[in-house]
């Protein structure tokens, strides 16, 4: 018995630790300008439809498919990434201080999605590992160390 | 002289973890000092998790009702006001983090052994409930009673600015169980004596917790 209370009060010392670097962390505001944003969501229609340009040459249809289908994935990995990172720093950059304090992971949110999309490949599993983050990891009374990476976990652990 | 000896050597035990020895010497100060709040409170502590599982939430409930008693105790005591200083410390940072790891201990028994799908429950969900609210409350009345007993004492302050905090992120945590808009009020008075302190909010980015 001794020794599992003994484990929740270590807990509980980290956990003050956690509470305390997570209330007095300066929230990073990157500049991020609406135009710069608008721009480039302007932009990825016209890319998107690039992909349709290998149906008019004249290769068969299967090297027409596979042409179009990487210019597509090339689209979707490169530019469509580097718009979700522009909108989490428009969020990060406009948003309320209240909001934002809201987080109780180290990094923060929005801090973890930059990082995952910047990371993780492909976009799909990183579009997860965000989801989960949002709606499991940051939803309770616990504050946690949660980096895209488990090793960045241990770093960050042992740098405690 | 064997009184004082008792609780040096108990203040010891304690500073090497050794929870026999400190119970037993807490014990032996009590049994010759009724009127010890320190040696109160610590036997009622390291009694706690003695014996079996479903004693622990009326052992808990003793605790808390103990605590403001001690302090009581300690400041009607004649010993001189840094000693009843330094033995209030020793209580209110051994109590202030109880009441949490007492909780997750209790949530952790009731999810640690399966049978079938079901987990078997150790503690009934109104015994956790009223543990909550209880060690919520007895960390609010000891910040209280600390403010009120030392007047203008700097370190007493600090040491009600110590509990007034664990009682506003208790109160953010189980915002359920809470008195609404009780937890602002102690984070106003914190932040009198600790202008940069910022409330702990109620729950994740996800979340409308913050708007009940």
């Amino acid at each position: 018995m001794d020794k599992d209370i003994e484990f929740f009060r270590r807990e509980y010392r980290i956990q003050k630790k956690l509470e305390n670097i997570v209330n007095n962390r300066i929230l990073e505001r990157p500049k991020t300008k609406k135009w710069h944003l608008t721009a480039m969501y302007i932009i990825l229609p016209f890319l998107m439809s690039v992909c349709i340009l290998p149906y008019l040459t004249e290769f068969t249809l299967l090297i027409k498919m596979l042409i179009s289908v990487f210019l597509l994935i090339l689209v979707i990995e490169t530019h469509l990434r580097y718009c979700f990172i522009l909108s989490i720093k428009y969020y990060q950059h406009y948003t309320d201080e209240k909001i934002r304090r809201r987080c109780k992971c180290i990094p923060s949110c929005s801090q973890y999605a930059i990082m995952s999309l910047k990371m993780i490949f492909p976009l799909i599993v990183a579009i997860i590992k965000i989801r989960k983050r949002l709606y499991q990891t940051c939803n309770g009374e616990e504050y946690k160390i949660d980096f895209p990476r488990k090793k960045m976990n241990k770093e960050y652990e042992s740098s405690l | 002289m064997e009184k004082n000896k008792f609780l040096e050597l108990a203040r010891q035990a304690k500073a090497d973890n050794n929870t026999e020895d400190a119970k037993t010497y807490y014990n032996k100060v009590r049994e010759e000092d009724p009127e010890n709040g320190e040696a109160k409170f610590f036997y009622a502590y390291y009694s706690l998790y003695e014996g079996k599982n479903i004693e622990v939430p009326t052992r808990f409930l003793n605790l808390c009702k103990v605590v403001i008693s001690s302090i009581k105790m300690v400041r009607n005591s004649e010993l001189p006001k840094e000693e009843q200083l330094k033995s209030i410390e020793e209580i209110v940072n051994v109590f202030v983090p109880e009441v949490w790891a007492e909780n997750r201990y209790m949530n952790h028994k009731n999810h640690e052994t399966k049978i079938g799908d079901s987990y078997v429950k150790v503690f009934d969900n109104s015994s956790i409930v009223s543990c909550c609210k209880n060690g919520m409350f007895a960390i609010r009345d000891l910040g209280d009673e600390l403010d009120k007993l030392f007047i203008a004492d700097p370190e007493a302050k600090r040491l009600a600015v110590i509990a007034w905090k664990e009682y506003v992120s208790l109160a953010q945590k189980w915002y359920a169980y809470a008195p609404k808009g009780e937890a602002e009020i102690y984070a106003e008075k914190i932040k009198k004596i600790e202008p940069s302190y910022e409330m702990p909010k109620k729950a994740g980015c996800i979340s409308f917790a913050d708007k009940k």
